[in-house]
């Protein structure tokens, strides 16, 4: 409890507590010291006297208790009335009879008989026994009783005197304390103070004024450098913070830079991406009515170049005929190549329109016999080969027919004395139904590595074979288009010197008819010579 | 100093009286016995000079004269005493006094009863040599011996002739100046 209201008080209060209640504990232990001495001495003091005037007394009485002078002991014990302490006392003879009395009253009784020799304190009074001798033989003794209250009286104003002493002293204690005190509180308050006002403010540029050369002086010497410090530390804060600032603003307009930058260069593509599209479709378009304009001239030149013909050969004119046969080769070819070139710039140019239909895809290889001349060139044979189920599909069956050919008479071309195989099925890719043509043959094969180009306008892989076999180079790329268009794709797999084998895949309509048995069966256009 | 007589007569009779015809019909040999114990404790309050008590060797002589009674019961009460000593170490002797001849060789001498020529005889052959004189006559003191003692009932009356003592070179106690009649003294 005094515990709690003494941490509560102020420190200066602490300390004149502290040390007023220190000089006045210390005080007060003296002076119970001092006031414990005193009554001892005082008791051993009255112990002796009374010891002392008893042995007087005894002495002088010993002559009246010897000759039983009763009158002489009586005034032998008179003389006690110079003692006021002195209460009550009695003589008594060797044969235990009582010589004399002395002020014996109620409360203040002799006993009957004196007893052994003593000096004790007992019941608040001092009693005495002394016992008379003459000549060495015990002839008597005397009783006597000394009354305290005179001690006591003296205590008791001792005791006042030291109380009054304390008080004047805890008083001077306190003044002296509460002036002293200063000295230690002064700094410490005066810190505090000024703690109170850094926080308040958040001012750290503030300093302790330093007044002693203590400890107290050193804490406010360390306050104040704390206080530097953090007052250094704050300025480096605010000025690593600018330079952040600085720095982010540096960045920001250089992303901002950037930005600017990167818009202009995309809005530079998407104008030169928009150029290349608009001049491709313009290339497209100007394609698209040049071939038209070239095939009309050609026509004409392949019809006279027949008329011519026939009238040479009914002249006879052998080399003649052989010479107008080579410009119908060539016209024909020229067509060819202008008809695939028209066929490519429309479908560039988003003009080319497919017819589609739903077909039997056995159906669609019936009139494949086409091929056979052209097989039978490389000395190929021409195999078909189908299940015997059948499949729908939905197709432009002219454009469909022309990506066949031009897959079949590829094949017929890049290979020799091999077979050219076209085989019917369905797969399941990617969780759909294809329907699948696979054209295979047992030519020169393909590097993995050109696969890839096969499909690009005007791309043959060996440019001594479009010499060789002729062709536009444009045939797969147009039949990759058309299959595309009707929601298919044309893919390749080929290993060099074993063969090729392109597959149209397209989607797969409605329900699959039975034809018949068998596994396979060679249709009878297949049926070589 | 005659009116603390008067009370201690009156005191005297008060004693008297209570213990009734008892102690009246005591014989004499209880009296000497008391005055025996009397003259022993007479002894320790008187000093005597250096030649009479210097040699602890000598014994201390008591003379008897005129006493069978009081030599009998000085006998018995100095038995009592340790080592039948003074208390300064003495050897205490007692003799029956005939004549005058030799009274130096005592300390003190008894003279019984209350013949005034034995007395007067005794008296002057002491003169002034230091030998107390005791008796128990009323007269004694007056007649120049020293002390005086009286015994009536169990009190005890003390009268000390003191410029007899000091004459002889003795020196009286005051304790026993204080309970004795002084004869001749310049305060009675």
């Amino acid at each position: 409890m005094i515990a709690h209201w003494f941490r509560a008080r102020p420190l200066n209060q602490k300390l004149t507590i502290l040390f007023a209640g220190t000089s006045a504990l210390a005080l007060f232990a003296a002076c119970l010291a001092m006031w414990s001495y005193e009554w001892r001495t005082y008791r051993q003091t009255m112990k002796r006297e009374m010891i002392t005037l008893s042995a007087t007394l005894a002495d002088s009485s010993a002559a009246a208790l010897v000759f039983r002078d009763d009158r002489a002991a009586r005034e032998t014990l008179s003389v006690l009335s110079a003692e006021p302490s002195a209460s009550a006392a009695c003589l008594y003879r060797n044969d235990g009879v009582r010589a004399a009395a002395y002020r014996e009253q109620a409360g203040h009784l002799c006993p009957s008989k004196p007893g052994s020799e003593r000096a004790d304190f007992q019941d608040g009074r001092l009693v005495v026994v002394q016992t008379a001798r003459l000549g060495g033989d015990v002839v008597g003794a005397l009783w006597l009783s000394a009354d305290l209250t005179e001690m006591y009286r003296r205590l008791w104003r001792l005791t006042q005197i030291y109380a009054g002493i304390m008080a004047g002293a805890l008083l001077l204690a306190v003044a002296i304390s509460s002036i002293l005190q200063r000295v230690i509180s002064g700094p410490i308050l005066g810190l505090a103070a000024i703690a109170s006002q850094v926080s308040a403010n958040r001012d750290y540029s503030i300093r302790a004024p330093r007044t002693s050369e203590d400890e107290l002086g050193t804490l406010i010497e360390r306050f104040n450098e704390m206080m530097s410090q953090i007052h250094q530390r704050d300025i480096a804060l605010e000025q690593s913070q600018d330079a952040l600032e600085e720095r982010v603003r540096e960045r920001t307009s250089e992303l901002e830079s950037e930005i600017i930058h990167r818009r202009i260069v995309e809005q530079d593509l998407l104008a030169a991406k928009e150029a290349a599209e608009e001049s491709n479709r313009a290339k497209s378009s100007f394609l698209a009515n040049m071939s038209h304009e070239l095939r009309t001239p050609l026509n004409a030149i392949i019809g006279y170049s027949e008329l011519l013909e026939e009238d040479e050969l009914a002249a006879g004119n052998e080399s003649a005929v052989s010479d107008l046969k080579r410009v119908q080769t060539a016209a024909h070819h020229l067509l060819e190549l202008i008809q695939d070139v028209l066929d490519l710039s429309k479908i560039e140019a988003g003009r080319m329109d497919l017819h589609m239909e739903q077909m039997s895809a056995r159906s669609l290889i019936t009139d494949m016999s086409v091929i056979e001349p052209l097989a039978r060139r490389n000395n190929n044979r021409f195999v078909v080969q189908t299940g015997d189920r059948d499949y729908v599909t939905e197709v432009d069956p002219m454009r469909f027919r022309q990506s066949l050919l031009n897959l079949l008479s590829n094949a017929c071309k890049f290979t020799e004395n091999g077979i050219v195989t076209l085989t019917l099925d369905q797969r399941l890719e990617n969780e759909k139904a294809w329907v699948c043509w696979t054209v295979s043959d047992t030519g020169t094969g393909i590097a993995s590595r050109d696969l890839e180009k096969l499909f690009h306008s005007f791309s043959q892989i060996d440019s001594s074979a479009t010499r060789k076999h002729g062709g536009t180079g444009l045939g797969l790329a147009i039949s990759q288009r058309f299959c595309q268009m009707m929601g298919g794709r044309i893919s390749v797999e080929s290993e060099p010197g074993v063969g090729s084998a392109f597959t149209i895949h397209l989607p797969a309509h409605g329900p699959v008819n039975l034809v018949g048995a068998g596994e396979f069966r060679q249709l009878p256009v297949a049926s070589s010579s | 100093m005659m009116s603390a007589k008067t009370l201690n007569l009156a005191a005297i009779l008060f004693f008297v009286a209570l213990p009734g015809g008892t102690r009246g019909e005591t014989p004499m040999a209880d009296e000497y016995e008391i005055k025996a114990a009397m003259l022993a404790n007479v002894f320790k309050l008187v000093d005597w000079p250096a030649s009479k008590s210097g040699d602890l060797s000598a014994p201390f002589v008591i003379g008897v004269a005129g006493s069978e009674d009081m030599e009998t019961a000085l006998g018995k009460t100095v038995a009592k005493m340790a080592g039948r000593k003074t208390p300064a170490g003495h050897a205490i002797v007692i003799r029956k006094i005939s004549g005058a001849g030799g009274i130096d060789q005592y300390h003190a001498i008894f003279i019984g009863g209350s013949d005034r020529k034995r007395l007067q005889t005794i008296i002057q052959a002491v003169g002034t040599q230091p030998v107390l004189t005791i008796g128990e006559s009323d007269k004694f003191t007056s007649l120049g011996g020293m002390v005086g003692l009286m015994v009536k009932d169990d009190r005890v009356q003390v009268e000390v002739n003191l410029p007899a003592a000091q004459s002889a070179g003795l020196s009286i106690s005051s304790r026993l100046l204080r309970i004795a009649t002084v004869i001749g003294g310049g305060g009675s």
